[in-house]
C-alpha cells in the first residue's frame, strides 16, 4: 500500500484572511495588537510554528493552538511573536528616580520589620531590566539593608523567561555596565559572556504573567513600582486601558507605575496622578 | 534585610473586603468598583451600568464602568452608552465618547440616529464619534449630515471632521456650509481650512 506523500509544510501559504483572523486571536489572548504593517514578521514565525507541527494550512494550526491540552504550542507561538531585545541600564533616569526618590516615599510609609518593599518589572524579557532594578537599588539606595526588598519579574515569554532565570549574557547587552559594577555582580564566564552572580539570580523571583488575564493579574497585589516600559505600544486603546487598571488594583495606595519614554498614562487613563521628579515622570495611585 | 525572593503570594496583605459582595449601590467608591469589575463580560449589564453612571461621581467607578461597557463590545452596549452622549456632565459625554469609539462594529450604526437628534450637541459628538471611527460608512455618513445640517456649531466640527477625510467630494458641501452661515466668519475660515486640506491631500 502506497503511504501518503509528506506534507508540503516548506511552503505553507498564509491568506490575509488567515492573518486577520490570526490577529484576532492573538489580541483576545495576550491583549497585543498585531497590525497589517508587520506581515512579513507574522507570516515568517507562523510557517515557521506551522513548519514544526507539521500543518498543512493555517486553519489546521489554529485549531491546534486553541484546543490542544495543556496550550504547549500557545505558549510556542507567544515566545515567537514577541520581540526581546534590550540591554542592562536602558533608560537608566527611571532608576535613578527610583533610588533618588521612589523608594524613599514608599519606605517612609512603611515599618520595616514588618513590611516588605515590593517591585515588579513587567515585561522583564530577558531579565536585563530586573537585575538593572536590583543593582540600582544595592549601588545606590543608602537604606536599601534596612528594608526587604523583593523584586518580582513576569514576562509572557516562557523562552525569555528562562535566558533571564539563567543570567547569561553578551558584551552587546552589558554595554552600559561600568567595569566595577560588572565586576561585582557578574562573572566572566568567556570571552564574550559573562553571568549574573548566583545571590542576584537567586534573589528575583521570575514567573509568566499575562498583563491581559483577569485572572493572573488578580494575583498580583501590594505592590509599590511596577516597571512596564515598552508594552503597552503593543496594545489597543481599550487593552492599554484594562491594563492600566490591572496596574491600578496590583499597586498599594501611593504606588508608582513607570512607562517608556514614549508612553503616556495620561493618554491611556486619568485614574493615575503624575508625578514629575527631576529624574523622570512617573504614575502614581493617589494614597487615598 | 536587603533583596529578597518573594515567597509565591505569601506576602501579599489580605484584601478583608473582598468577602463582602460587591454592590453598586456601596457607599464605598472602591466597592462599587468592585462590584463593576465583577459584571465585567456579563451581557446583562449594560442597563446597570449605564444607570449607574448617570450619578457615579467618583472618576475611578466611571472609568471602570466605561470599560467594562466597550469590553462588551455588543450592539446593545454601544446603544446604552450612546444615551450618555446628551447627559450634562461633560466628563461623562466624552468618556461614552471614547468608549463608543472602542466598539467601531456598533458605534457606526448609531451615527443616523445620533444624526437626527434634536439637541446639537448630540449631534456634534456624532460628527466626533464618526471622525474617530475613520471609515468610508463614517466619511459617507459626515458628508450626508453636512448637505443639510442647519447648526453653526455641528457644521463646524463637520468641516474640522471632513477636511481629514481623503474625501474631495466633500468640498461642494462645505462649500455650501459656507453659503449656510454668511453671518458666522469663523465657519468660513473653518470651511476654507477643510477645502484646502481635501485639495492638498
Amino acid at each position: 500500500m502506497a503511504s501518503s506523500p509528506a506534507p508540503d509544510i516548506g511552503s505553507a501559504r498564509i491568506s490575509a484572511e488567515d492573518v486577520t483572523v490570526f490577529c484576532d486571536f492573538f489580541y483576545k489572548k495576550t491583549g497585543i495588537s498585531m497590525d497589517a504593517s508587520r506581515r512579513y514578521f507574522i507570516d515568517r514565525r507562523l510557517e515557521e510554528r506551522m513548519a514544526a507541527n507539521e500543518c498543512r494550512s493555517f486553519r489546521e494550526y489554529l485549531s491546534l493552538v486553541k484546543f490542544q491540552p495543556g496550550g504547549a504550542e500557545m505558549q510556542a507561538l507567544i515566545n515567537e511573536m514577541t520581540v526581546n531585545e534590550t540591554y542592562f541600564f536602558r533608560e537608566d533616569y527611571q532608576f535613578a528616580c527610583l533610588t533618588k526618590r521612589m523608594l524613599d516615599e514608599i519606605a517612609d510609609r512603611k515599618d520595616p520589620r514588618r513590611e516588605r518593599i515590593r517591585i515588579w518589572s513587567v515585561p522583564c524579557s530577558t531579565g536585563e531590566e530586573p537585575y538593572s532594578i536590583a543593582i540600582s537599588i544595592l549601588e545606590n539606595w543608602p537604606r536599601a539593608s534596612q528594608y526587604d526588598i523583593e523584586i518580582i519579574a513576569s514576562d509572557i515569554d516562557t523562552r525569555a523567561l528562562g535566558r533571564a532565570r539563567n543570567g547569561i549574557y553578551q558584551a552587546r547587552a552589558l554595554h552600559r555596565v561600568p567595569q566595577r559594577v560588572r565586576d561585582t555582580y557578574f562573572r566572566k564566564i568567556d570571552s564574550e559572556s559573562w553571568q549574573v552572580v548566583q545571590d542576584l539570580r537567586d534573589s528575583i523571583d521570575f514567573g509568566i504573567v499575562n498583563v491581559s488575564d483577569p485572572v493572573q493579574m488578580a494575583r498580583m497585589r501590594g505592590i509599590d513600582v511596577i516597571f512596564c516600559r515598552n508594552l503597552l505600544i503593543y496594545f489597543d486603546d481599550l487593552s492599554r486601558r484594562q491594563t492600566a487598571e490591572n496596574f491600578f488594583d496590583a499597586l498599594n495606595p501611593g504606588g508608582f507605575v513607570a512607562l517608556g519614554h514614549s508612553e503616556s498614562m495620561s493618554r491611556i487613563s486619568p485614574i493615575f496622578l503624575p508625578r514629575k521628579f527631576p529624574e523622570a515622570l512617573v504614575h502614581q495611585r493617589p494614597l487615598a | 534585610m536587603g533583596l529578597m525572593k518573594a515567597r509565591s503570594g505569601s506576602a501579599l496583605p489580605a484584601d478583608h473586603s473582598a468577602s463582602e459582595a460587591p454592590r453598586l449601590d456601596h457607599p464605598q467608591p472602591m466597592q462599587r468598583r468592585r462590584a463593576v469589575q465583577a459584571l465585567t463580560g456579563d451581557p446583562d449589564s449594560v442597563a446597570p451600568l449605564v444607570e449607574l453612571l448617570r450619578s457615579e461621581g467618583d472618576n475611578l467607578v466611571r472609568q471602570a464602568a466605561f470599560i467594562a461597557l466597550a469590553s462588551l463590545n455588543s450592539e446593545r452596549a454601544a446603544r446604552g452608552v450612546s444615551v450618555l452622549l446628551s447627559d450634562a456632565d461633560a466628563a461623562l459625554r466624552n468618556g461614552a465618547l471614547e468608549t463608543l469609539s472602542a466598539m467601531p462594529a456598533h458605534a457606526g450604526a448609531l451615527l443616523e440616529p445620533l444624526g437626527r437628534d434634536e439637541d446639537p450637541d448630540v449631534r456634534i459628538f456624532a460628527v466626533l464619534l464618526a471622525s474617530e471611527l475613520q471609515d468610508d460608512a463614517a466619511s459617507t455618513w459626515l458628508l450626508r449630515l453636512a448637505e443639510h445640517e442647519q447648526d453653526a456649531n455641528v457644521c463646524s466640527n463637520l468641516a474640522e471632521a471632513l477636511g481629514g477625510t481623503d474625501r474631495p467630494e466633500a468640498v461642494p458641501a462645505l462649500e455650501a456650509i459656507g453659503r449656510r452661515f454668511p453671518d458666522e466668519p469663523f465657519l468660513a475660515f473653518a470651511v476654507e481650512t477643510a477645502v484646502q486640506r481635501l485639495r492638498e491631500a
